[in-house]
């Protein structure tokens, strides 16, 4: 298991802040969900905790330690991280992929032991690649390539896992699936996952934390029923909604309003 | 990957794709041949049986010619084609840019910068030994310039690509500067240079060249696995663990280093370093330490080839390498590109 968490972190790109003291904690073998509206700074969050960027003030705690103060090979055995657009290596094979993400395991020496095959083995099965696992990682659908990078990232065998927008250009289906794959990561094996999502429904029914991002700051953060309401709504993303339980999940169901039809 | 074997002892662990190594032999088998071939053809035409007596006596006047001026021009050529290849190679992966090449950061120019000024201002005082140090050294410096100049909390490709096009050219007209304000005897040497040419190239030369290349080939030993991953995206890399700025930094003073060290003796046809990985990844698709190797051997039939078409070709004209380089090399390469663009 491993805690991550951000005390008061501030930076941004040239001079512009984008995060301001944002303090928060993830909670530990829980799905947590990044929400808030478009340049409200919850990619930035996600790349400064996978420590993409350097904090300004502040840090960034992996297992209570400055993560920037850790080896980034010992760092990347306790947390993997998907960005948001990954380009794969030009005529790589699945396989080839996901074996990618055994990197931190592997040194001079031992380039590819037996517990990387067996990994990787796991990962495909895992992510129901094992018959595309000799495929070209460009042939396959967007469904099945999104699940290829996680299967890397399985690879990986990290108790933390970050995800920046899995599910962004797939159709609703296979939201869905890659949404349920990351589920069942959290609890057959207990991943502490943290993503960011741009769909509030799927992130209250999937989420057991959301956290609001405004303004470059945590604006609330709990369980779906007490983040996501009416006037949270209206703080986090300026949107006139009327929220509902959902029928089916008895998550909260958030119908959003134009300006002028509420 | 079809033959690919996972080979383990202790902890020890590799994946040895034998196809791909098989691949590799039958190249150094051509480069031998075109090895044997630079021996055997020259100006001096001898007889099957007049070489094989010249080869074993080193002391007779054929033996000479064979000992003395074919065999260490020969390899001379050899070590300077196959340091630009990996340079080459190593830079494609690091830029993520197949139009990557010694050129492109700035090495190319910064050696002919030095070189040309050395032949220029210092040559006639000091004899032209020490020329090799002021290309590499020349190298090394634009190199580092673009470095710096690209270096914002870290360097990303795009930039230094920018970086190294920009001081290139501003060199180059430095370069022309001082050749067109030199006496024209020094220009027509200076000019041979920058062609590119292993004419004259002895023993010791290929000694230094040697040593220099051997280092550069340990240092690159842990680096492979390195090299192998800088396509990645910077955040994917990170995320597995990669230290990405310290890796870049290192793979480019590797690939400026060989670039540098080649040019110092061979002259400035960093067109080797272009197309050999290419050539390279043509024969062996999947990258891995066999490419690696392919590349090298890709790039020393080249020069050796470019340096025996020079000798031949035009008899009694002693022409560069380096013309010949581009001469077969530029055509081959656009129709391998057109080829691939299908």
């Amino acid at each position: 298991m491993a805690t991550l968490s951000a005390n008061r972190l501030t930076l941004g790109y040239q001079r512009q802040a984008i995060l301001r003291e944002l303090s928060l904690e993830l909670p530990e073998g829980r799905i947590s969900v990044l929400v808030g509206s478009n340049g409200c700074g919850k990619s930035t969050l996600l790349k400064a905790l996978a420590r993409l960027l350097t904090p300004w003030q502040g840090q960034v705690a992996l297992e209570g330690e400055d993560i920037r103060q850790r080896p980034t090979k010992a760092v990347a055995r306790t947390l993997s991280l998907l960005p948001q657009h990954p380009v794969a290596p030009e005529g790589i094979s699945v396989r080839q992929l996901v074996g990618l993400g055994r990197h931190p395991h592997q040194s001079w020496l031992a380039q590819w032991s037996e517990g990387d095959e067996r990994a990787v083995e796991q990962a495909l099965l895992r992510t129901g690649l094992d018959d595309l696992s000799e495929q070209r990682v460009e042939t396959l659908s967007g469904g099945q390539r999104q699940r290829a990078w996680i299967a890397m990232a399985v690879a990986q065998d990290t108790p933390l896992m970050l995800l920046d927008e899995p599910t962004s250009f797939l159709d609703l289906t296979h939201q869905m699936e890659v949404l349920e794959l990351l589920v069942s990561l959290n609890r057959d094996a207990g991943k502490t996952i943290v993503m960011v999502l741009h769909d509030l429904n799927l992130a209250c029914r999937y989420a057991d934390h959301i956290v609001a991002i405004r303004e470059g700051r945590v604006h609330a953060q709990g369980r779906p029923q007490a983040v996501i309401t009416r006037e949270r709504v209206k703080e986090i993303f300026q949107l006139e909604c009327r929220v509902i339980e959902d029928p089916f999940f008895h998550t909260p169901l958030c119908i959003p309003f134009g300006k002028g039809a509420a | 990957m079809g033959e690919a074997r996972v080979l383990r002892l202790g902890r020890l662990s590799r994946v040895v794709v034998w196809r791909a190594w098989r691949r590799v032999a039958v190249a150094l088998l051509v480069a031998l041949l075109i090895l044997l071939a630079s021996l055997a053809l020259g100006e001096a035409a001898l007889s099957a049986p007049q070489w094989l007596a010249a080869l074993r006596s080193p002391g007779s006047g054929a033996g000479l010619i064979l000992w003395q001026l074919r065999l260490p021009r020969t390899l001379l050529g050899a070590l300077v084609g196959a340091a630009l290849a990996l340079s080459g190679w190593l830079l494609q992966q690091v830029m993520r840019n197949p139009l990557a090449s010694p050129d492109t950061l700035g090495v190319t120019a910064g050696a002919a910068t030095l070189a040309v000024g050395y032949l220029v201002f210092l040559a006639a005082d000091v004899g032209s030994a020490w020329m090799p140090l002021a290309a590499a050294l020349g190298a090394l410096l634009a190199v580092l310039l673009v470095m710096l100049a690209a270096w914002r909390g870290g360097t990303t490709p795009l930039r230094l690509v920018l970086m190294g096009i920009g001081l290139s050219t501003l060199l180059s007209a430095v370069t022309t500067f001082v050749l067109v304000s030199s006496p024209l005897t020094t220009t027509l040497s200076a000019y041979v240079w920058l062609t590119g040419s292993v004419y004259g190239g002895n023993w010791s030369d290929v000694g230094w060249l040697a040593a220099c290349f051997g280092v550069a080939l340990v240092a690159l030993m842990p680096l492979v696995r390195l090299a192998l991953l800088a396509p990645l995206d910077d955040g994917l890399a990170v995320g597995i663990g990669v230290r990405v700025q310290w890796t870049r930094t290192l793979l480019i003073l590797l690939a400026a280093g060989l670039a540098g060290i080649a040019v110092a003796w061979g002259g400035a046809m960093a067109f080797v370093g272009l197309v050999a990985p290419h050539v390279a990844r043509r024969l062996l698709r999947q990258p891995g330490a066999a490419q690696i190797a392919m590349a090298i051997v890709v790039g020393a039939s080249m020069t050796m080839a470019a340096d025996l078409a020079g000798r031949l070709l035009f008899p009694p004209l002693d022409l560069p390498a380096g013309l010949f380089v581009a001469a077969i090399g530029a055509p081959f390469f656009l129709g391998l590109m057109m080829k691939q663009a299908r």
